[in-house]
């Protein structure tokens, strides 16, 4: 009996000790680099980024805060038959609750991309590391209507933009802003707002929902959501006389090339809440290393116009443009 | 070519067996044969043992109820004794006429304390050559009282079987012999159930209270079965109570159900349904997350029986429902629905001749939806519509042989869409048809041997490269010691339906179901089976199977998919062996179970050899069940599993993600740490194991049976890991220590 009971009691042991067990999730480690760069049509000014892989003592990743970043290579993007060195500088972090050194990458200031051209792309690191890289950058954004389209317009409750590249799998990211101007103590001050296209009800309060990058070329914004942001400018002023709202609406699209655009789908977000992918796809172009050398164009649609009655219905100033 | 080579070797085998058999004798002797039904509520009673004891032959129920007994001298009586667990043996006497068929229909009494072990009679005679390798009867009564996570699930209780393993506690979805888990066939009544899964696959829609019986094939299924490459699960539902009204009602903590029965002129019918109450025992399966699960099950059985229309005949109608819905009622939240729909027509003919016909006609659909309303999710749609007429008979000759012959026509038409993790958008539609016929020789006229020898043919696929297939199968016993019986299994199957998943998910909301496309062959696999069966002493019973299963062209998710023109699927092999070893004790009171299984899985794709997310190289379990007597059931469930494989993570780096290009500078985008991974599944988590108790009481108070229940999952709070979530640097653990109940009323 008092034989039983011991093993009883050993097993009870045994189980109650083997409850949690020493766990590493980690493989023998080999060091990369990530290197991106998107090249922009709207501006010379064009950046990259080279850091280097680490691995925190723990697992948490943020406790690591040693700059990771690799300078002294050599980044050479070819271009309409020719080649642009990129050279490396550094600014003040604006975030410095992890990293504290200057936030370090390279830049070109010498050239911008075209519509539909063939962009390629070599770093050489310090070490003789080599990465590649190549894509196409997008067509021409087309919009779909030469004529003006008036805000409101003819009692429609929505309006809508449409646009394309000719090009599939180029994602889009579409962005509207209101131009106004505030005379704050006789002081002039510009400003621009962004626009939602809708509001939505969340738990009782209006949330504004702001276009995101995606494959659709088309874009309807609530006139409701307009008004509710032309509301919002001078929310809680009862001078509405000191705001005056600028004719021309900035509307802009930026057209993704292929690489950019899958990077941006990959990285937009789980696919959902519920399901568990332990072993999520990590899409780069770049051979030999993580990250994305792509590029995008922008263009901006100068046709959208805001109606004078329109304005002015909210006790504003209607500035007219030529 | 290799599998076009086997087939034809195994037509000449398979002639050569035929041609010399004696198919019928002179018709001096008579037959017996009858249904055997519980005498409370009239519900066919299957397994169920009938046996002369004279001439010491017997036979068993099969599913419908219906046994036959072969080839007895006529003209004479005999003691007919009628066994089955948990009701009392009758024996009856029956005069048993020259060259024709005696009907005797039984009814056996239900014994008042359930579970109660009696020992069938004749068991060891009627089993002698029956070919059943990896053949599984589930008995709903264990699997209730056995311990439940919250409700009684029949997919939960095969992760006890050995050779069925699961990832997690989080999950009923089950993989058999190192197969995913589409290729296991979930049958209702013969009819085919795309998704069924309630609450991202933590039960199954299928009520235990609903089912009559279970056989769940893992591997070595003969040809009346087609479409899945692993296994088959076969459930019956219940007819319904032939002599009173009645009505169950059950409530957890999670769902209520209950469950309406009666009798109709010439027949009976049963309607149950189920539906969620409250998600908050939820959390203790999603890490604490409280997500909006609501979901229902509703289904119902008409039977029909009269001699005035068809003699011998009966019919069914029957019809399940199941919807799932994940609503967080949030406008920039996405919305999750699912749903499956079946209806069925049954037509069983029994003949005057030993000849059983049935003739099934269905229609079961799937729709399962991802509505990302203002989220940044991408939509996803599946629609699958499946119509199904099918033929299947059963003659039986004077020495005991049985010839099964069948046909089936199948249509099917999906609607898929969805957009990948690169933006990349599929959509896919088609509509084919399926028309196979099968036919197979069972030889049992040797006492000590049994075969079962058939084959499939595809007349025409579901897939453009389906058709003209031939998937022959052939099962064996040879009993060559009273107590020793060797088992054996061959056969080629063919699986032209898939799931689009992406296999690296643990918890999946959305397994959308296609036809293997146009660029793909089918998934065809080769079973290899083999086992020992010994019947050790009274209660005890000890067997041993070996397998091997090669799947050929199995559909694996293209996650390099960067363009429209990329197929969605690449085409992989996969590869498992492994021995299983199960020891039953079973004797009043006590009940004991222990089981080990030994396995490799592998799958191989674009010369990428890896291991699937189901592979462990150990599982064990030790299940008693103890009736302590005056309505108190206890039992407990021990079960260990060795590793799964994961992907180590190697290191992280700074990931580039894109805010906003509007912004100037540092603001367009930000950046975030991001694990790189290694090799895929080269890992291993730490072992499983878990103890689970339960604890019955049943009572009947004034007209109700009632019964209590109580479990206690994870009695010692094992730390069991699910997954590591790599963004957080969490260990996310399975279920922790967790108390459950449940209570029943029957009026």
């Amino acid at each position: 009996m008092k034989s039983i009971k011991l093993l009883i009691i050993s097993s009870l042991v045994f189980i109650f000790l083997s409850c949690e067990e020493d766990f590493n999730p980690y493989g023998d480690y080999f060091e990369r680099y990530a290197f991106t760069c998107i090249l922009k049509s709207d501006q010379q000014y064009q950046t990259a980024t080279l850091f280097k892989s680490y691995r925190p003592d723990g697992y948490d990743p943020l406790t690591y805060t040693e700059d990771p970043s690799v300078v002294g290579a050599d980044i050479r993007i070819w271009y309409n038959d020719s080649v642009f060195v990129f050279k490396d500088t550094s600014v003040a972090r604006v975030d410095t609750s992890r990293y504290k050194t200057p936030f370090k990458f390279y830049y070109n200031d010498k050239f911008r991309v075209g519509n539909r051209k063939t962009i390629e792309l070599e770093v050489l690191l310090p070490n003789g590391r080599r990465l590649r890289s190549s894509s196409f950058t997008p067509g021409q954004i087309q919009f779909d209507d030469d004529s003006d389209v008036l805000i409101p317009s003819g009692g429609k409750a929505t309006s809508e933009v449409m646009w394309n590249t000719q090009t599939d799998g180029t994602f889009f990211y579409p962005r509207m802003s209101i131009r106004y101007k505030q005379n704050v103590n006789g002081e002039i001050i510009e400003k621009t707002i962004d626009v939602p296209y809708k509001f939505v009800n969340q738990g009782g309060s209006q949330v504004p929902v702001y276009p995101a990058p995606s494959a659709s070329a088309t874009i309807v914004y609530d006139l409701s959501a307009i008004t509710k942001t032309l509301e919002g400018i001078s929310a809680g002023d009862p001078n509405k006389q000191n705001y005056s709202v600028l004719q021309k609406i900035i509307f802009s699209v930026a057209a993704f090339d292929l690489p950019t655009s899958r990077y941006v789908s990959s990285t937009g977000g789980t696919i959902d809440d519920l399901t568990v992918n332990v072993d999520v796809s990590d899409y780069t172009n770049i051979e030999g290393g993580f990250g994305l050398f792509g590029s995008y164009s922008k263009r901006d649609y100068t046709r959208l116009r805001f109606v004078e009655d329109y304005i002015e219905s909210f006790g504003y100033n209607f500035i007219v443009e030529d | 070519m290799r599998v076009q080579i086997i087939s034809t070797l195994f037509y000449v085998v398979l002639v050569l067996l035929i041609i010399p058999t004696e198919l019928i004798k002179p018709q001096q002797q008579g037959n017996l044969r009858g249904f055997v039904t519980d005498s409370t509520n009239g519900e066919a009673l299957v397994f169920c043992n009938v046996f002369l004891k004279e001439i010491n032959v017997g036979a068993s129920t099969n599913e419908r109820g219906l046994y036959l007994i072969k080839s007895i001298p006529s003209g004479k009586e005999y003691e007919v004794t009628v066994s089955y667990v948990g009701y009392k043996t009758k024996v009856f006497t029956a005069f048993v006429k020259p060259g024709m068929v005696t009907q005797l229909d039984v009814k056996l009494i239900p014994l008042s304390v359930e579970l109660q072990t009696i020992e069938k009679v004749g068991e060891k005679v009627i089993h002698e050559n029956t070919t059943d390798i990896s053949l599984e009867r589930i008995s709903v009564k264990e699997i209730e009282i056995q311990p439940k996570g919250v409700e009684t699930d029949i997919f939960r209780s095969l992760q006890y079987i050995p050779g069925v393993s699961t990832t997690g506690d989080v999950t009923a979805k089950f993989y058999v012999r190192g197969g995913s888990g589409d290729q296991n066939l979930i049958l209702l009544n013969g009819v085919e159930i795309y998704n069924p899964f309630h609450s991202l696959g933590l039960f199954s829609v299928i009520d235990p209270d609903m089912i009559n019986s279970i056989e769940f094939y893992k591997g070595g299924f003969t040809s009346e079965y087609n479409g899945r490459v692993s296994s088959v699960m076969d459930v019956i539902s219940k007819d319904g109570n032939k002599n009173r009204i009645g009505f169950k009602g059950g409530l957890s903590f999670l769902t209520a159900k209950g469950l309406l029965e009666g009798p109709i002129p010439n027949g009976s019918f049963m309607i149950t349904g189920r539906m969620s109450y409250s998600n908050e025992v939820l959390k203790n399966f999603f890490n604490e997350q409280t997500i909006p699960i609501d979901f229902y099950d509703l289904s119902f059985k008409l039977n029909y029986s009269s001699e005035d229309i068809f003699e011998n005949a009966k019919f069914a109608v029957f019809g399940f429902l199941s919807n799932d819905n994940v609503d967080y009622q949030d406008p920039l939240r996405e919305q999750f629905k699912w749903n499956n729909n079946l209806f069925g027509f049954e037509w069983l003919q029994i003949y005057d001749v030993p000849l059983f016909s049935r003739l099934g006609i269905s229609l079961s659909t799937f729709e399962g939806e991802v509505i990302p309303n203002l989220s940044s999710l991408k939509p996803r749609y599946n629609e699958v519509k499946d119509f199904t007429i099918s033929f299947d008979m059963n003659v039986v000759y004077e020495n005991r042989d049985e010839i099964g012959l069948g046909l089936k026509l199948k249509t099917v038409d999906t609607k898929f869409s969805q957009t990948n993790f690169v933006g990349v958008q599929s959509n896919v539609e088609k509509f084919a048809g399926n028309l196979s016929l099968y036919g197979k020789y069972k030889f049992l006229q040797w006492k000590n041997f049994g075969l079962d020898a058939g084959t499939r043919f595809n007349v025409t696929g579901l897939s453009s490269q389906g058709g003209g297939f031939f998937e022959p199968r052939v099962s064996m016993t040879y009993r060559f010691l009273p107590s020793v019986a060797f088992q054996a299994a061959w056969g080629i199957y063919q699986q032209e339906m898939l799931t689009v998943s992406d296999e690296s998910e643990i918890i999946s909301i959305f397994d959308p179901w296609i036809i293997t496309p146009d660029y793909l062959n089918p998934a065809r696999s080769i079973h290899y089976i083999a086992g020992l069966d010994f019947d050790v002493s009274r209660g005890i019973r000890f067997s041993v199977e070996g397998y091997y299963k090669i799947i050929h062209y199995i559909p694996i998710v293209n996650d390099q998919k960067f363009t429209t023109s990329d197929p969605d699927l690449l085409s992989g092999t996969g590869e498992s062996y492994g021995s299983e070893l199960s020891l039953n004790y079973s004797l009043d009171p006590l009940n004991v179970t222990t089981s080990y299984a030994l396995s490799w899985a592998y799958k191989e794709v674009d010369d990428w050899l890896y291991y699937p997310k189901y592979d462990a190289r150990h599982a064990a379990n030790i299940i008693v069940e103890l009736n302590i007597g005056s309505g108190w059931i206890a039992s407990s469930i021990w079960n260990f599993t060795s590793g799964y494989p994961f992907t180590e993570m190697i290191g992280f780096y700074d990931k580039y993600f894109l805010t906003n290009i509007y912004s100037s500078g540092q603001g367009s985008g930000e950046y975030n740490p991001y694990a790189y991974l290694g090799d895929k599944n080269i890992g291993r988590l730490p072992s499983y194991h878990r103890l689970d108790l339960s604890l019955i009481k049943r009572l009947t108070l004034f007209y109700a049976n009632i019964e209590l229940g109580v479990s206690i999952i994870n009695v010692y709070d094992r730390a069991n890991i699910f997954y590591f979530d790599r963004n957080t640097g969490e260990v996310v653990n399975m279920l922790p220590f967790l108390v459950t109940g449940t209570l029943k009323v029957e009026l």
